[in-house]
């Protein structure tokens, strides 16, 4: 693993391959204006995930799971924190997480954090 | 109708029938960022009640992505608002668009599988105001949230989906949904790099946006992070027609958070993995 690879900061995370699809999302994330660029052209992605600009430069190792247990069990559909402040932790179904892509609005900070 | 009732309100494929439909098809044309469908879906390869099923989550899907141009809509108000240059302007802009394309995408799908591509088209969601922080943080805020991270995780379940799934038909829909949600998610750090040296300039903005962070990564954790009480491994036949795992969902939201998110944004100076490590709904 390289030296200076700088996602792996905590004992809990263990370091791994990254699968192909996690290679071009981490490429997104760390290569922003070098090979792909938001006028790039014509995009053309390969049966098996992409060919569009993954230049290998992304790293090949990341961080692998199980990193927390909170969050890797099914939900019970009883949780309600969709106020964001009812309790810390606690978990709902998610409406759409399964259905699509899109933005999401970002949330503001309730009242609570504004003390 | 009872005068003073709203009146029911849907939204389908079906165009305008004038001259907008065509100046609409050569939009659509030209910012397409890679070939169209050009399969046929092939219903011989499916259960039925895996199709019905597959029908249901494009419905889904197309609702999903006709509400999320709002997002868009509402991201360049935001940056119109602090006078971004023309480009970050026209491309946010774009996006929202593409969200469209997106819904018209997931029409043919469900047209494709035997379904009638019609959602009702109810109040749409629109942002918060951040009122804790001035106007340019707000687009940060704004812009992680929506493209760094939600758009991100989207290029990630794409991607995997597209190297998962068995059918042609469904795959190039993945293809086409996949090649503008990577434009949407590296958007946000090319916004980043624009900001880079006002950031720079303004620790006390990186630190409150790594704050930020601590309760936007709970949240959204929650909203694309969680797996459903009902949620089970998927069967071969659902793989083979496209349909998500739902078992998957919070695996594929945290590799992504920790593999590309969080490398990404602590390049300009966000302490976003101490920000995971701490994610909370309350503060403390």
């Amino acid at each position: 693993m390289p030296a200076g690879d700088e996602t792996t900061n905590s004992p809990s995370e263990v370091p791994y391959v990254l699968p192909k699809y996690l290679r071009f999302a981490r490429s997104l994330a760390l290569v922003s204006g070098a090979a792909i660029g938001i006028a790039a052209g014509a995009a053309v992605l390969s049966s098996s995930g992409c060919s569009m600009g993954c230049n290998g430069i992304c790293g090949a190792y990341g961080v692998g799971l199980p990193i927390d247990a909170r969050y890797d069990t099914p939900t019970d559909s009883g949780a309600d924190g969709s106020d964001g402040s009812s309790h810390d932790g606690g978990r709902q179904n998610p409406p759409d997480g399964s259905a699509g892509g899109g933005p999401r609005p970002a949330p503001p900070l309730p009242a609570a954090w504004l003390a | 109708m009872p005068q003073g009732e709203p009146e029911a309100r849907w939204l389908t494929a079906a165009l305008s029938d004038t001259p907008i439909a065509d100046e609409y098809r050569f939009v659509d044309s030209a910012l397409r960022q890679c070939e169209t469908i050009a399969l046929v879906f092939d219903p011989a390869l499916h259960p039925p009640e895996v199709i019905d099923k597959a029908r249901r989550w494009w419905l889904a899907a197309m609702r999903t992505e006709y509400d999320s141009a709002s997002t868009f809509i509402d991201m360049a108000t935001q940056v119109r608002q602090i006078a971004e240059p023309l480009d970050v302007q026209t491309v946010v802009l774009r996006m929202a668009q593409d969200e469209l394309r997106h819904a018209a995408i997931c029409a043919r799908v469900i047209e494709a599988l035997g379904g009638e591509a019609k959602i009702p088209a109810v109040q749409l969601p629109r942002a918060g105001l951040h009122r804790d922080c001035t106007a340019d943080e707000s687009v940060l805020r704004t812009i992680i949230y929506g493209c760094c991270l939600s758009e991100m995780v989207n290029v990630v379940r794409l991607a995997k989906s597209v190297g998962e799934v068995a059918d042609p038909f469904i795959r190039d829909a993945f293809r086409l949904l996949l090649a503008d949600e990577r434009l949407h998610a590296q958007f946000g750090f090319h916004y980043l790099a624009h900001r880079r040296a006002w950031l720079e300039a303004r620790p006390e903005i990186a630190r409150s946006l790594g704050r930020y962070l601590r309760y936007a990564f709970a949240q959204l954790e929650q909203v694309m992070g969680a797996v459903p009480a009902d949620g089970r491994p998927r069967t071969d036949a659902e793989r083979a027609i496209g349909l998500p795992d739902l078992t998957d969902l919070s695996t594929t939201f945290q590799e992504t958070i920790l593999n590309a998110c969080i490398p990404g944004l602590e390049r300009f100076g966000i302490e976003a993995g101490a920000a995971w490590r701490r994610r909370s709904l309350t503060p403390g």
